[in-house]
């Protein structure tokens, strides 16, 4: 474990690992944490995890912890890393499993108090179209040529089918299709398990919530996401399924023999990786864009889905009740950016793994109704705690390659949670407290419970401070749908 | 116990710790370990074989592709291995799997990591430690 004496700290949320810290490090570990989420940080091998990362060929400027830092597998979730292209390293376990795991946000016009009544009748309604629990399998079944499609289209694919609006593309990362997917780069067996589960919430720590606006901070912003204080709004948490699982474990398992061919050494298996201008790191490239591309559309088909059951409980009962987008975000990726390193412009592949894109005012990457207020950034809590809306900001862009804390983190292992929290009284407590939960799994629901994760206000107060992303909204539980 | 394997504390996901005298009875009791985490349940019907043969550059990275393929069987084929009879020479291996139909499986298991992972020789036995991304 990093002795807290090889911390330097710089001011009251941030710290740095030198990169004298350790022989192989190539550049410093910067952590954006309170001194309180830094004790939490230490607790684990969270900072053993970023140094290993802080170690990988072409790694460039610092690595950057966010608040929300927990341990991983390789890579720190709630970690960044920018890779010089092309000739720095892309590491798929740097990226993770669920390739595109992301956050998308609908609001509504729709008050909680007036809704109350029909609460329950809205979760059954959003658990039954928003398939959930392991293994699942969506409404329609891919072809072949489909899943290439979707590969290459993302979001676009669903829309041409009828899932969506042009609003919706528009405000979704990189517009809900990142270029560069190339089919052929994907194995036989992860279309397999593809094909079948596009439109699917998963398991694990993915859920589909409804929250209300709770408090607003920038009424400006908030009014251009169309965020209004005390009415609903749906967060759907989920990524690219089976598909991108099977994509990561190929690549993982072939770059074994593919880092030692490039003479790259590891301190870490899992981080194995691969030069971005050879063959298998391009190959792995197109392969994750397929993937991303993937849980772009799965999120579009799955927000129409909630969208449609919304508006069918609400029908004839309370008026305007439609849902809208307001943004989607990824925060396990890797993508091409250019950005501002050492004094210069950089063309580099930026990992983020548990870490969220905060694009700042003025991005060409944003969409227009953003580009005066920042990219809407997504920060979901842990099913009895408070979600955030933030903006990414300016400052984010010079200090942490244009990146954000992604959730609150998880402080508490799963083993422990399971033993000493029980999934029924948890489900009865957080209804007691007026939140309905839809658990595929009990034990699954202890493992999630708020207990096992770090205060997200304080993790949120971290980000805001550094200037990473600023304050727009928080929002409250009031049903969750949990596979 | 000379084989066995106990739940270690990981925050983000599920780690287990596994013993055995020997590769094969290593193999198979993390085979074991996983599906005892994933909670499977399977329909009382006529079971079924499935053989695999897998080659690998070392022992971890055959240990990790095993399980995989166990994972994709699992969630392709809804098939689960009740019971298997393993062999390991020069990192080549050979499994026949007789399978029972999936009812389900109660918690995911994303993919098996190679996170530290290292095969150790520890007196008699051999040991492991995985990490399952969940």
């Amino acid at each position: 474990m990093v002795d807290f004496h090889a911390l330097h700290m710089l001011n009251e949320y941030e710290w740095e690992i030198p990169k004298t810290y350790q022989a192989g490090m190539r550049v410093p570990v910067r952590i954006f944490a309170s001194k309180r989420l830094m004790e939490a940080a230490m607790d684990d091998l969270s900072l053993e995890q970023a140094v290993n990362a802080a170690c990988l060929p072409g790694v460039i400027g610092q690595v950057v912890v966010m608040p929300d830092v927990h341990q991983g597998y390789g890579f720190p979730i709630g970690g960044v890393a920018a890779m010089r292209y092309p000739d720095g390293v892309i590491s798929p376990g740097a990226i993770g499993y669920d390739i595109n795991c992301g956050v998308r946000l609908l609001a509504s016009h729709v008050l909680l108090d007036e809704a109350r009544p029909y609460l329950r009748d809205l979760v059954v309604a959003l658990d039954q179209s928003c398939p959930s629990g392991v293994g699942t399998e969506g409404a329609r079944k891919l072809t072949e040529k489909e899943l290439e499609l979707v590969c290459r289209m993302g979001s676009g694919w669903a829309l041409k089918q009828g899932y969506g609006t042009q609003q919706d593309l528009r405000r979704t990362e990189a517009e809900g299709c990142l270029p560069g997917a190339d089919p052929g780069a994907v194995s036989s067996r992860a279309k397999e398990r593809g094909r079948p589960q596009l439109g699917t919430l998963g398991a694990g720590n993915h859920f589909l919530e409804v929250d209300v606006v709770d408090t607003i901070f920038d009424k400006e912003a908030a009014n251009i996401m169309g965020l209004e204080e005390g009415c609903l709004v749906v967060q759907i948490h989920c990524g690219s399924r089976g598909f991108g699982h099977q994509i990561c474990t190929d690549y993982v398992q072939s770059f074994q023999g593919v880092a030692r061919h490039y003479g790259i050494n590891l301190t870490d298996r899992e981080l194995v990786c691969a030069p971005l201008d050879s063959p298998e790191g391009k190959q792995y490239f197109s392969a994750m864009t397929c993937a991303a591309n993937y849980a772009f559309a799965n999120r579009q088909i799955l927000a129409h889905n909630a969208r449609i059951a919304f508006e069918t409980v609400l029908a004839g009962k309370i008026s305007h009740a439609s849902l809208y987008q307001v943004y989607d975000i990824a925060h396990n990726m890797g993508k091409l950016e250019t950005h501002i390193i050492e004094g210069k412009s950089q063309r580099v592949c930026v990992h983020r793994k548990g870490a969220t894109r905060s694009f700042g005012p003025g991005s060409p990457e944003i969409p227009e109704e953003y580009q005066k207020i920042g990219q809407p950034v997504l920060v979901p809590g842990s099913m009895g705690t408070a979600s955030w809306v933030l903006v990414g900001t300016t400052e984010s862009m010079s200090i942490s390659f244009g990146s954000c804390c992604h959730g609150a983190g998880r402080v508490m292992s799963r083993n422990k949670a399971k033993h000493s929290i029980r999934g029924d009284e948890l489900r009865n407590k957080l209804e007691k407290q007026g939140i309905f939960i839809q658990a595929g799994s009990l034990s699954g629901l202890a493992e999630e419970a708020p207990q096992a994760y770090k205060d997200v206000d304080a993790v949120v107060q971290t980000v805001s401070e550094v200037g990473l992303a600023r304050k727009v909204a928080r929002l409250q539980p009031v049903a969750v749908v949990k596979g | 116990m000379e084989i066995g394997f106990i739940e270690v504390n990981h925050t983000a996901d599920w780690s287990v710790k596994v013993w055995a005298p020997d590769l094969p009875g290593l193999f198979s009791e993390c085979l074991r370990a996983m599906l005892q985490m994933m909670k499977v349940e399977y329909l009382d019907s006529n079971s079924e074989k499935q053989a695999i043969d897998l080659q690998a550059m070392d022992s971890e990275s055959l240990l990790v592709a095993f399980l995989n393929e166990v994972l994709f069987i699992l969630e392709t084929k809804r098939l689960l291995p009740v019971s298997q009879t393993l062999s390991i020479q020069s990192n080549v291996l050979h499994c026949d799997f007789r399978c029972v139909p999936l009812r389900g499986v109660k918690k995911e298991i994303k993919a098996v990591t190679f996170h530290n992972l290292e095969i150790k020789q520890m007196g008699e036995r051999l040991e492991v430690v995985l990490v399952f991304d969940v």
